[in-house]
């Protein structure tokens, strides 16, 4: 899951893999904007078959709030 | 370029004649389609949203809500959203548009400044009411789950032979719509806008651009851009708006919606940048306009971006897809477009040309001022801002800029004007741009600290520059500065700045 997760926010952000890790800040480090992480949960209820509150959006700050959920929920 | 006579339409007296003139040209055409909670397209015709809005208008009006009663709307983009701020606004009530992404707290202070004891909300905030209803005495909420019930009853009133709404006369000159600004300094304060405000704008916007086909806009209605231009302009041109009911579906909605053009912000342009990017890489590297347009649903033309700055280099890449991306000027106070680039007549780096009806001088210090119908009746309750905004009987923007032309460039804002010990003005964003020109700068901001100018600069990360490079930029820039010019301390940041609803950096929190 989480491989997946940095394939993702690599090939979407142009951050190479290996520098993106479960601590990575999704604004910070990987530069996203608030629209950039809203188009990117809405790629992740597709690909999962889920539905993301927009309340549980704002508790996305790092890779690793992405990946427990997912996780949790899928 | 040159500019082109601007296009003729029909001119709307008010956002009631609004309505009529579409119903009278084109009952059955569509007006609004979205995607249902089930997932099915939706659709309302003209005729449809106009008994919908008799019908709403009608069973407030029966509940006591007359005579400038003040109601506050909170609520993702819906259709009910549309509906009650047509009801509130004909009915000679006013409709205060609330931030539905502001802490609930902000949105409490807000009715309570904006003298409004009613609420009309979307269902994400029905957990919130009762600290509402703690918290405003006379509180009385209304969700827009049971917009239908209203409806419903408003139309058996109607059949009943209860005319109050259609025999309501209009007074285009008062308030109608409380809009309060997510300014990025100081309290925020209440817009008062009028009919002839709002509908004088829909005029002047629809003159300078033509809209072939349906117009979709993501931005949040509460904004008066995402309203006025992404909606009402919309529906004025006689052509389907879509509603984007949760902006993360926009990819989606593209495909459904097939615009012929876009209204958006900055922020969405570079997402939108990195998503076609994304696109091309996973086509081997080749991105080409087909794609992007088919990424946007096939039949996009033009794109109207407004709200904050927006860097020219989007503007040419667009170009490149076949793509105008035209940027304008606007503000709250102004209803709130002033200018936009057109088509055939446009400046990269500017905001295009003035609206016709509206008047737009230059002050001595570089102020933009405005005159014309749509600007607004003044700040509720608030005497002395507005005395000041319309100081010499012009509208003072608040926005430096200058006139090339017969083009607007905004170059800076008053309001962030740093005033020297020595008395001298210093725009910061005039060196904030030349910081920004520099690759490894992603953000930067200039003000004022202990009698000196200092700089806070968040690096590009991937620039990986060490701190003397940001040491050296600032020697660079200083060296071409005078003295009272020159930024002496420097803060390199590890977070980026804090930015408000809009995308724009708070500068009030940075110390």
């Amino acid at each position: 899951m989480l491989q997946e997760i940095i394939d993702e926010l690599s090939q979407y952000t142009d951050v190479p893999p290996e520098q993106i890790n479960e601590d990575s800040n999704l604004i910070d480090d990987l530069e996203l904007n608030s629209f950039d992480v809203l188009t990117i949960v809405a790629d992740f209820e597709d690909q999962y078959g889920i539905s993301i509150p927009d309340e549980q959006i704002m508790e996305f700050h790092t890779v690793r709030d992405v990946e427990e959920f997912l996780e949790k929920n899928k | 370029m040159k500019a082109y006579p601007i296009y003729e339409l029909t001119q709307v007296e008010n956002l009631r004649h609004l309505i009529d003139i579409r119903v009278e040209d084109n009952p059955n055409g569509t007006a609004f389609f979205y995607t249902g909670d089930d997932g099915s397209v939706k659709t309302v015709t003209y005729s449809r949203f106009r008994d919908d809005v008799a019908a709403c208008a009608t069973y407030f009006m029966s509940l006591g809500y007359r005579d400038g009663a003040h109601i506050a709307l909170l609520g993702v983009n819906s259709y009910e959203w549309l509906v009650t701020f047509f009801a509130v606004c004909n009915s000679g009530n006013v409709i205060l548009p609330m931030d539905a992404r502001q802490p609930v707290e902000n949105t409490m202070k807000l009715l309570v400044s904006g003298d409004c004891t009613t609420l009309v909300y979307s269902k994400e905030f029905a957990p919130a009411i009762p600290a509402f209803a703690a918290n405003i005495p006379g509180f009385k909420g209304f969700p827009m789950t049971e917009a239908a019930s209203w409806i419903a009853e408003g139309e058996r009133l109607i059949e009943a032979g209860d005319h109050s709404y259609a025999e309501y006369e209009l007074d285009v000159d008062r308030m109608c719509a409380l809009v309060f600004t997510s300014g990025t300094t100081g309290v925020p304060k209440g817009v008062m806008l009028s009919q002839k405000n709002i509908a004088s704008n829909i005029n002047q916007a629809c003159g300078n651009y033509h809209l072939d086909g349906p117009g979709l806009s993501p931005l949040p209605m509460h904004h008066m851009f995402g309203l006025v231009v992404g909606h009402l302009m919309v529906f004025n041109y006689n052509k389907p708006c879509y509603i984007v009911t949760n902006m993360r579906n926009i990819m989606k909605d593209m495909q459904i919606a097939k615009p012929t053009c876009l209204f958006v912000v900055p922020m969405i342009i570079e997402t939108f940048a990195k998503q076609f990017r994304n696109l091309g890489k996973r086509a081997g590297g080749q991105l080409t306009p087909e794609m992007v347009k088919g990424a946007c649903g096939g039949a996009l033309c033009d794109i109207i971006c407004g709200g904050a700055p927006l860097m020219p280099m989007y503007v040419q890449m667009f170009r490149q897809f076949g793509i105008n991306l035209l940027n304008g000027y606007g503000i709250t106070e102004c209803s709130p477009v002033l200018a936009v680039n057109r088509v055939h007549d446009y400046l990269d780096g500017s905001v295009g040309p003035v609206l016709h009806g509206c008047e737009v001088k230059i002050d001595e210090d570089g102020e933009i001022l405005v005159r014309g119908d749509n600007v607004m009746l003044g700040y509720y309750k608030m005497e002395k801002e507005t005395e000041d905004a319309f100081k010499g009987g012009w509208f003072h923007t608040g926005d430096i800029g200058r006139i090339e032309d017969h083009y607007l460039i905004i170059t800076g804002r008053t309001k962030n004007l740093i005033i020297t010990s020595s008395g001298e003005n210093v725009s910061p964003e005039e060196l904030e741009d030349k910081l920004l020109a520099d690759p490894a700068v992603a953000e930067a901001i200039v003000y004022e600290k202990d009698n000196v100018l200092a700089v806070q600069i968040y690096p590009e990360p991937e620039a990986h520059a060490p701190e003397e490079y940001f040491n050296a930029l600032l020697a660079k820039v200083n060296k071409g500065e005078p003295v009272y010019r020159q930024m002496k301390k420097l803060i390199v940041r590890t977070e980026p700045f804090t930015r408000n609803s809009t995308g724009k950096i708070i500068r009030a929190l940075i110390k």
